[in-house]
């Protein structure tokens, strides 16, 4: 059954996400002809430079505005199909509600990563566009294990170890953004009247807990007690050292935990409005 | 013919009149197979229920009989559609007589004002 | 004949304001049922709990004696008194939806009944007047053989040639079997298919009837009833 409602979850996106992946593409090139130009030219500041210039500053618009657009039309589709009159039709289905709401979590989950990485592709062809071919063999000849190492004696953390802490909270904060708006659309339709104001004070309530919880596993994993030995002049480099990196690495840990924790606390709120507590007009 | 159903008096009865008429006139002849409860409740805009209602009343009185896979049909007997006739047409006329007694007119000023239409013609007939 | 749907003291408050009392009712396979009543009476409130839209505050609803839920729903046919479609969706993608989700849908009914109505199924829902879309949904809904069709208001936004058209379809979808609750203001271009009625007010049942009960004890139709019943 979830594969059934996912297909058609997908099937009734792919067309406005067709829309914005070309205008990504749109962007990209637009970046790029306007990268090569203001090399070409890189001395001189003729008028030409100034549209060239104007061409980055839209890729870069561009790119960010693909992103937040395409999450602002999953908030609304979930809005409209679960809620709106379309409601009627979604809950009379014989499907259990917690699919439904699972597929378009997923539907919107995976979208957002593939916009994503598509950006990440983007922008990687931007900078490699612009590259001088002495840059390109500079990249090409780069020291990984070296640069790593100075990155672990400054932060404690290896580079692969922070791409792959990258790896999890990216996504993360994906689902986060997702679930964290639908429920607060979820809770919205729970009153009859000003239910933007109700998902505006959901959403206001479940980010102070949020933060208080984050703040709480600050204190946990030592980053006040870690201030206090900054503070502390009789501490050594080394022992401040040590310290730093242990705090930082069990605060990342934490708040990864926190999240997941909430993640999975604000799916089970949706899932229980979603049967127990619809309030279609 | 065309159901014109009144909104007042069950719509059963008012089927059960329609029908008793149509036999009468010849509209279904004597051992004519009816229509089937769907379609009749379908031409004429009613409940299957109301219709299966009228057949049923239909055969108790003996106008109409069901043959077990077939279906129903409508009597052979012409004596008992004769005797419809005639209980139909005297209750038009008691029908008629009440009426000309609300008007106003006793039995036999409605006879002697009958012979008279009845003798000049329809064109009087207002 | 069997109960497909038994409600026993079916209660719904919201906050102080009861919007259906302890309603007890039962509809039985085999007749075409009015659910009359006047804005605010219950009537949209007791539809939404029967379609799971809505969960009561107490009491019981059996469909089929099984509670409110997903099997309920793959034996009820719910027509809402609102378009409640996708309106950038073609017809033909809405039809392809409700086979791959309703397994009693029946696609080849519902295009023809598509094409006597003269609707091009390629068509989008958003270029359609009024009418013809309350003709799209009621297509949809009658094109599945459910054991329960509930038809809130089916004819009220429609022509009257197609009201003719949309009764006769109600008719010809009757079947000894299934049952259909109709909720209309429109009384008496109805009353001819009804057998039974039901009058709700304030949340409660004031009547529960035959049709022809009603005519032969009051001598006048359910619309007449209804005019005095619920006078303002």
């Amino acid at each position: 059954m979830l594969g059934k409602v996912l297909k058609y979850e997908f099937k009734n996106s792919v067309a406005v996400m067709g829309i914005f992946y070309a205008a990504l593409v749109l962007f990209t090139i637009m970046g790029c002809f306007g990268l090569h130009g203001l090399q070409i030219d890189s001395s001189a500041s003729t008028p030409a430079s100034v549209w060239f210039g104007v061409l980055l500053v839209f890729y870069f618009v561009g790119m960010v505005a693909v992103n937040v657009v395409s999450f602002i039309y999953f908030c609304k589709s979930y809005s409209t199909t679960m809620y709106s009159a379309q409601g009627y039709l979604t809950f009379t289905l014989p499907v259990n509600p917690t699919t439904i709401y699972s597929a378009k979590v997923i539907c919107a989950f995976i979208w957002m990563m593939v916009t994503f990485i598509l950006s990440g592709v983007s922008l990687f062809l931007f900078i490699w566009s612009g590259l001088t071919p002495e840059a390109i063999m500079e990249f090409k000849t780069l020291d990984w294990a070296a640069l790593s190492q100075e990155m672990y004696m400054d932060s404690g953390i290896t580079l692969e170890y922070l791409i792959s802490l990258m790896c999890i909270s990216m996504p993360l904060s994906f689902l986060w953004y997702i679930l964290f708006i639908f429920s607060c659309i979820s809770a919205g339709q729970l009153v009859n009247r000003n239910r933007m104001v109700c998902s505006i004070l959901t959403g206001v309530i479940i980010y102070t807990i949020m933060e208080a919880a984050n703040l709480v596993i600050m204190a946990f994993t030592g980053y006040y007690d870690y201030m206090g030995l900054v503070m502390d002049s009789s501490v050594s480099e080394e022992e401040l050292m040590n310290s730093m990196h242990s705090m930082l690495n069990s605060t990342m840990i934490g708040s990864v935990i926190v999240q997941i924790l909430f993640l999975i606390a604000l799916w089970f709120f949706c899932c229980y409005i979603n049967k127990k507590k619809l309030n279609l007009e | 013919m065309a159901w014109n159903l009144t909104s007042d008096r069950p719509v059963f009865i008012q089927i059960i009149e329609k029908l008793k008429l149509d036999i009468i006139t010849g509209v279904y002849k004597p051992g004519d197979k009816l229509p089937s409860v769907r379609d009749l409740a379908g031409e004429a805009a009613v409940n299957p229920n109301t219709m299966q209602r009228a057949f049923s009343e239909l055969e108790r009185d003996g106008l109409v009989y069901t043959m077990r896979t077939s279906g129903r049909f409508i009597t052979e007997d012409i004596t008992m559609i004769q005797g419809l006739k005639e209980q139909m047409a005297i209750n038009a006329i008691a029908e008629f007589l009440s009426n000309m007694e609300r008007l106003g007119f006793n039995k036999e000023d409605a006879i002697s004002l009958l012979n008279e239409t009845v003798k000049e013609g329809t064109s009087c007939a207002q | 004949m069997c109960t497909i749907v038994s409600c026993k003291d079916l209660t719904k408050k919201y906050g102080k304001k009861v919007a259906v009392n302890n309603l007890n009712l039962e509809i039985k396979s085999g007749h075409i049922i009015g659910l009359l009543g006047p804005n605010g009476s219950g009537k949209t409130t007791f539809i939404k709990i029967l379609n799971g839209l809505l969960t009561p505050t107490s009491g019981e609803l059996l469909v089929k004696q099984l509670p409110v839920g997903i099997e309920s729903k793959k034996v009820i046919s719910y027509l809402p008194d609102q378009t409640y479609l996708n309106m950038n969706k073609r017809v033909k993608d809405v039809i392809d939806y409700f086979q791959a989700f309703y397994a009693d849908f029946d696609s080849q009914k519902a295009y023809a009944m598509l094409a006597d109505l003269q609707i091009n199924p390629g068509d989008r829902l958003k270029t359609m007047s009024k009418g013809t879309k309350e003709k799209v949904q009621l297509i949809l809904v009658m094109s599945r053989k459910a054991d329960l069709y509930v038809l809130d208001e089916p004819i009220a936004g429609v022509d009257p040639a197609a009201r003719d058209y949309i009764l006769r379809t109600i008719l010809g979808n009757y079947d000894s079997s299934a049952s259909i609750l109709i909720s209309t203001h429109l009384i008496s271009d109805i009353e001819n298919i009804l057998d039974q009625v039901i009058f709700i007010k304030n949340g409660e049942i004031c009547l529960d009837k035959s049709v022809d009960d009603i005519r032969m004890e009051e001598n006048k139709s359910v619309d007449a009833l209804f005019r005095e019943v619920f006078k303002c």
